[in-house]
């Protein structure tokens, strides 16, 4: 079994493994890097030290109303790099069983390579994250 | 056993310190091979090692010792006639003691495959040139002890039992007069105790911590020390301690304590009175000890010795962050007393930044170690290296004393070695085809190193062959590092800057050197990540230069804040020449580019919101430009508005930001906001 962490973005609810999340915070400055990815949002002063925080819906193309804010910001640890993503809302914390998600066929290759499936829970249905892959982190062991 | 880790490390660093030595020593001794000093200073060196590792329990490194400390007495007694595969043979020695020092590191006991098979080279060569008696074996030793340390004998006969003497200056005579009376008052006794270490110990400072420890088990205070705490962490003593300690143990219990200590030969014990101090006639003694100290200098001349203690690099770290902590706290008191402008405050606000910088500086200076710490590894290396490629070299190294941070040096080790290598794999060419060019047969390769503004610059050049443009453009184009079409139009600067492209390697043929996974690319890389910069330069068939500039410091800079788009940005000082005000008509167009002129000088201008894709401002009148400074390269960059200079603490971006080769970094400035940190020599 495996720990997820819920949350929402959009209309949208998808799930990250616990062990690669470190907490939340609430939104703050952002200092804008230019030159940069562009679903890169730019980078926060997280208790002295410097993320970067990225945008998921640039990299699985969710299209935001005009007038959308985020409000958290989830810190991630992968290989002792902090990232941060933004997200509307945090939820819960799940435990799934890895073997048993649901593979739904993306249809426009969205999300192909970039999910790990999804997460059938009563009547929520829950994008599980491949966010090393939508990353482009290397994936050490 | 965290003590035992103690001395074991003192062990490790001192063996390796001596290896290095045998190495510079022995390889001395392979260009004269007939100079008995520096043989009798291997030889000294060897016996010390022996020591070291015989005290420790190490027999395997011992043993190794030993017979390369025969093999070396069989040379100075013209036993075996020294040649090459002697000397070829020594340098395997070192390295396999170098193996075994390794495993020891490691929690082995410092057997190791190479310390076996080279033990029996050395162990045939004792055979073969048969002119050994096997008896003799163990006396060897003891014999060159008595050449080398002569001045120690006496002394011994000097120490009659019971009484000694202690000599100190009236001032010493009477605060000891007042620590005897406080002893009495609180009950206590107050002695001297004199330790006399063993002849030829080994580890002396180990012992010596050892003693004070003992002391302090005992709950008894050191009040008196001679030589001085100071002395004795930097190890200059002899065999002799005294100290003074007021303390509640009867003396049995004293001395029967200290003799536990290994290596203690006597322990002497008096109660404080003032006749201790009386006797003159020691004096005889303490002559001896500058000329044996003079004696030890003069046949250690070419290593240089700085005095110093060990701190682990950890500790050094840690002050490092605190200090950079300290710098953004100052900053940010400074920011907000701003508002409030109060003249008292102010003073002590100078003051403080006064006493920061200093401490900064110190701090900063503490971590750097001279390039000699990295570069004396390299003389074997070329060695052993030219030797394997029958090429003849002559590695000339200049300014090793020029410091730089520790980590900086740790990290560029490596870099250093394979463009070393490569001058001696591609550059430097083949005696024959030398002497057809008409060029001297030995090849030189000049590693130097200095100072230069902010930074170090290291450069390596050599006399060979230099680099063939064509053929890096074929390869480049076969790789497909560049295409064909760009690849013509490309200057000679920008072909030889090819080679640090990933994926490039100039090697037509590997050899056992290359391979070694370590290309031209991870030097740039590593350079680059050291904030410093790399570039190469070649003339074909004269020779290439590698030059690399490294800053001094990797935390914290001093920088120009400046705003673009309502932005704080920051540009090391150390980039710029200067700050300009100017007004619209003193900026002119050529070929597409936008110039001012300087002094009659033409700089080219880059602006920032043009690069960083932001809009246009309003037109004003006047622009604020910073002129940047790289290499001998001058442009300005146009900002926004200028905000003053501050010392920041550079933090990374971590690695999804790597790919905006535009910043360098980020800094916490002292209202919690970032300021990211320009790279200038991205800019143009």
């Amino acid at each position: 079994m495996t720990d997820v962490l819920s949350f929402q973005i959009h209309n949208q609810e998808y799930a990250i493994e616990v062990e690669e999340i470190e907490s939340v915070v609430d939104i703050e400055e952002v200092t804008p890097v230019p030159k940069s990815r562009e679903f890169i949002n730019g980078i926060i002063n997280l208790r002295g030290r410097i993320v970067p925080v990225v945008d998921l819906t640039k990299k699985i193309n969710i299209k935001l109303p005009e007038e959308h804010e985020f409000e958290n910001i989830l810190i991630l640890k992968i290989d002792e790099q902090e990232i941060g993503v933004f997200v509307d809302e945090v939820k819960n914390v799940l435990s799934i069983d890895e073997t048993n998600l649901e593979n739904i066929q993306s249809k426009n290759d969205v999300y192909t390579g970039k999910v790990k499936g999804t997460i059938k829970v009563n009547n929520r249905l829950i994008i599980y994250l491949d966010i090393r892959a939508i990353l482009n982190l290397e994936k050490i062991n | 056993m965290s003590d035992m880790d103690v001395y074991l490390s003192v062990f490790l660093e001192e063996a390796r310190e001596n290896v290095q030595n045998l190495n510079d020593s022995l390889l001395s001794l392979e260009n004269d091979k007939e100079n008995l000093e520096i043989l009798n200073e291997i030889f000294r060196i060897m016996h010390t090692l022996k020591g070291m590792a015989g005290t420790l329990g190490f027999d395997e490194l011992a043993k190794m010792c030993h017979s390369m400390e025969n093999t070396l007495d069989n040379i100075r007694n013209e036993k075996i006639k020294i040649d090459d595969d002697i000397v070829d043979l020594l340098f395997k020695g070192l390295d396999a003691l170098d193996d075994s020092l390794s495993d020891i590191q490691n929690g082995g006991k410092g057997h190791t495959d190479s310390v076996e098979e080279t033990n029996k080279q050395f162990e045939n060569l004792l055979k073969e040139g048969k002119v050994v008696k096997n008896s003799e074996e163990k006396e060897e030793p003891e014999e060159k002890n008595d050449e080398v340390e002569p001045a120690q004998e006496k002394k011994v006969e000097n120490l009659s039992d019971g009484a000694f003497f202690i000599d100190m200056d009236h001032e010493t005579k009477e605060t000891m007069k007042k620590v005897n009376q406080k002893a009495q008052e609180d009950d206590l006794k107050f002695y001297f105790v004199k330790v006399i270490l063993k002849e030829g110990v080994q580890l002396k400072l180990a012992r010596a911590f050892m003693v004070v420890h003992k002391f302090e088990e005992l709950k008894s205070e050191i009040v008196y020390s001679n030589p001085t705490s100071e002395e004795i962490e930097e190890e200059k003593f002899d065999r002799e301690l005294v100290f003074g300690i007021i303390s509640n143990q009867t003396k049995d219990k004293l001395v029967s304590s200290i003799k536990t200590v290994s290596e203690v030969e006597a322990v002497l014990i008096e109660e404080y009175n003032e006749k201790l101090f009386e006797k003159e006639e020691v004096e005889e003694k303490k002559d001896n000890k500058p000329e044996k100290d003079n004696n030890d200098k003069s046949s250690k001349r070419k290593v240089k010795t700085t005095q110093s203690i060990r701190v682990d690099i950890k500790k050094l770290d840690e002050l490092m962050n605190l200090m950079a902590e300290l710098v953004i706290s100052r900053s940010r008191i400074l920011e907000t007393l701003k508002k409030y402008s109060i003249k008292e405050v102010d003073e002590s606000l100078s003051q403080l930044s006064r006493i920061t910088l200093d401490l900064q500086n110190i701090v900063m200076k503490v971590r750097m170690v001279p390039v000699s710490f990295v570069f004396n590894r390299y003389p074997r290396l070329v060695r052993d290296i030219s030797k394997d490629l029958k090429k003849e070299i002559n590695l000339i190294i200049e300014g090793e004393d020029t410091e730089l941070d520790r980590t900086v040096a740790d990290e560029i080790g490596d870099p250093l070695i394979h463009l070393i290598r490569n001058s001696l794999d591609h550059g430097i060419e083949s005696p024959e085809k030398r002497i057809a060019k008409g060029k001297p047969k030995t090849g030189t390769i000049r590693l130097s190193a200095r100072h230069e503004g902010n930074g170090v610059i290291i450069e390596i050049e050599d006399d060979g062959k230099g680099l063939d443009r064509e053929q890096i453009l074929n390869i480049a184009i076969n790789r497909g590092v560049i295409d064909q079409q760009k690849a013509q139009s490309l200057s000679d600067e920008e072909v030889f800057g090819l080679i640090f492209e990933s994926g490039f390697s100039t090697k037509e043929k590997a050899t056992e050197l290359s391979g070694r996974g370590v290309g031209m690319d991870v030097v740039k890389s590593t350079v680059e990540g050291l904030n410093g910069t790399v570039s190469i330069e070649s003339e074909k068939g004269k020779g290439t230069k590698v030059t690399i500039r490294l800053p001094l410091t990797l935390a914290i800079i001093e920088a120009l804040l400046i705003t673009v788009n309502k932005q704080v940005y920051a540009i090391p000082i150390a980039n710029i020449d200067t700050t300009q005000k100017i007004s619209d008509g003193e900026l002119k167009e050529v070929q597409d580019r936008e110039v001012f002129m300087l002094r009659g000088e033409v700089i080219p201008i880059v602006r920032l919101r043009e690069i960083f894709e932001y809009e246009k401002k309003k037109n004003d009148e006047q622009e604020n430009i910073v002129i940047i400074k790289v290499g001998n390269k001058k442009f300005g960059v146009i900002v926004d508005k200028l905000l003053g200079q501050d010392d920041i603490v550079i933090k990374s971006l971590g690695s999804l930001l790597t790919d905006v080769k535009e910043f360098s970094g980020g800094a916490i400035l002292g209202d919690g906001s970032i300021a990211l940190i320009l790279d200038v020599a991205s800019l143009i």
